[in-house]
């Protein structure tokens, strides 16, 4: 139980952050400045998510070798 | 011999093959032999090498000989005739004659007392989704992407390695929590509900209870009514993979969603990664996109600005005062040359007929007119005799006198 919740973001966190950006950056008429820095957050965000991706690996926690330590 | 060879006119004296054709003609005519049930021990089983089966089937008092043919010895009889199993058979008993003995030759074959478990299990599926356990309505979506995995399995089953090869494959950002259970047995549902309530309170995203292949027998655990009913009570979405396509138990009725297979269980689970990457690089084009679109719309709403503030300049104004004043002055000119053209016109007509009322005109024709005293003489009653007047032709004027 010592490595889960080691960073904050999640992958599904930042994906659904990230598709709340375009589709913000889509329907609404933001200005300028806000725009750029939805851009630059989106951009950001999008990177993040590829990263997690890749680096990526499997985590198996066995339940009953937990309860037992 | 000689003593017996007296009575051999009357004795009637039978071939071995007789004897045994005789036998095989009576039990065949025992419909009961046709189509029967044979409950029994199975010992001393051989595979020949065309591939048929044969064994020994006993009880506590006798034994008879067995077979199943190659086209019949499927995984399943095979599994069931192990030395010792006590079993059902289901075949026919004939006489084999060259041999002389006789045999029960098997099609199905079933573990003994279970006779009638399709039949219970038929009754047990039909109470349960009477109860709604298996209703549509109940099966939930499964999360798209799931963060935590719960795996109901064996630790030591090939089920478990299938399903995190394939996890590890497709999205190995999950991460798995592994309740193990024995899958097989007696023992087993308590165990699987055991190992299924350990989840239920640490609340994966999503549960797999999984087992590989096997037979019926060793599926069978997976139809206990306790293991079915905790399955359809689970917190989360819950994705069977119990045996092979072919299998179907009461858990798979219960869960959220039934896989074939351990391994297409782990495929429903999760999104593949290839997919959710390909979603990403969509995403940053939309991304790409909308920026472009917005500063588009910037550079527009400022050429537009531009374009007012211009029409707004001193500079424009007077251009257009002077625009206005060349207007003017075209439109007088045009004014002017109107009026003259009509008057030259209205003239010109004039004059055309004017010159159409000229007496030379008539004159030219032969006429002539009188005069006297210097006026025209209209009427001959003007004139007396001795008057001299002027008659004046086209070309010139002659005196003469009147008569």
């Amino acid at each position: 139980m010592n490595e889960e919740t080691e960073n904050k973001e999640t992958f599904e966190s930042a994906y659904k952050k990230l598709d709340e950006i375009v589709t913000k950056m889509e329907k609404e008429s933001l200005d300028l400045e806000a725009a750029l820095k939805a851009f630059e957050e989106g951009k950001k965000t999008a990177e993040q998510c590829r990263k997690m991706l890749e680096e990526a690996e499997l985590k198996l926690k066995d339940l009953r070798q937990a309860e037992n330590d | 011999m000689e003593q017996f060879g007296f009575f051999a006119q009357e004795e009637k004296i039978f071939t071995v093959s007789d004897i045994n054709k005789l036998i095989g003609g009576i039990v065949k005519a025992v419909p009961d032999f046709q189509d029967c049930w044979v409950s029994g021990e199975v010992s001393k089983v051989s595979v020949s090498m065309n591939g048929h089966c044969y064994f020994t089937l006993k009880d506590n008092v006798s034994e008879m000989r067995a077979v199943v043919w190659k086209s019949n010895f499927n995984a399943k009889i095979r599994g069931l005739l192990t030395q010792g199993n006590a079993i059902e058979a289901h075949g026919y008993v004939s006489v084999y004659e060259r041999g002389g003995y006789y045999q029960l030759t098997i099609d199905s074959v079933r573990t003994k007392g279970r006779g009638n478990i399709y039949e219970e299990l038929e009754k047990l599926r039909k109470k349960l989704a009477a109860e709604g356990l298996f209703d549509e309505e109940k099966k939930r979506p499964l999360p798209r992407i799931p963060r935590t995995i719960g795996v109901v399995t064996s630790p030591s089953g090939a089920a478990l390695q299938d399903i995190l090869n394939t996890l590890r494959g497709r999205w190995p950002l999950a991460e798995v929590w592994l309740s193990p259970a024995s899958v097989q047995g007696d023992g087993a549902p308590p165990e699987l509900i055991a190992s299924l309530l350990r989840l239920y309170e640490l609340k994966p995203d999503v549960i797999i209870l999984a087992r590989g292949g096997g037979s019926a027998e060793d599926l069978w655990c997976f139809n206990d009514e306790a293991l079915v009913r905790t399955v359809a009570a689970s917190p989360v979405p819950i994705i069977t993979g119990v045996g092979h396509e072919v299998d179907f138990t009461l858990v798979d009725y219960a869960s959220d969603h039934r896989a074939p297979t351990p391994t297409a269980a782990a495929v429903h689970a999760v999104p593949s990664m290839s997919d959710v990457l390909a979603e990403l690089g969509g995403a940053e084009q939309r991304l790409d996109r909308a920026m472009d679109s917005i500063i588009n719309q910037h550079w527009q709403a400022l050429d537009i600005l531009e374009k007012r503030l211009f029409t707004q300049s001193p500079e424009t104004k007077i251009q257009n005062e002077k625009r206005a004043l060349e207007q003017m002055t075209a439109r007088l000119k045009m004014l002017r040359k109107n009026y003259f053209e009509t008057r030259y016109a209205a003239l010109d007509g004039l004059e055309k007929r004017l010159l159409a009322l000229n007496p030379e005109n008539v004159m030219k024709r032969g006429y002539a007119f009188v005069r006297h005293q210097d006026k025209i003489v209209t009427s001959a009653a003007d004139l007396t005799a001795g008057d001299r007047i002027g008659i004046r032709f086209i070309d010139g004027e002659k005196s003469a006198l009147v008569e």
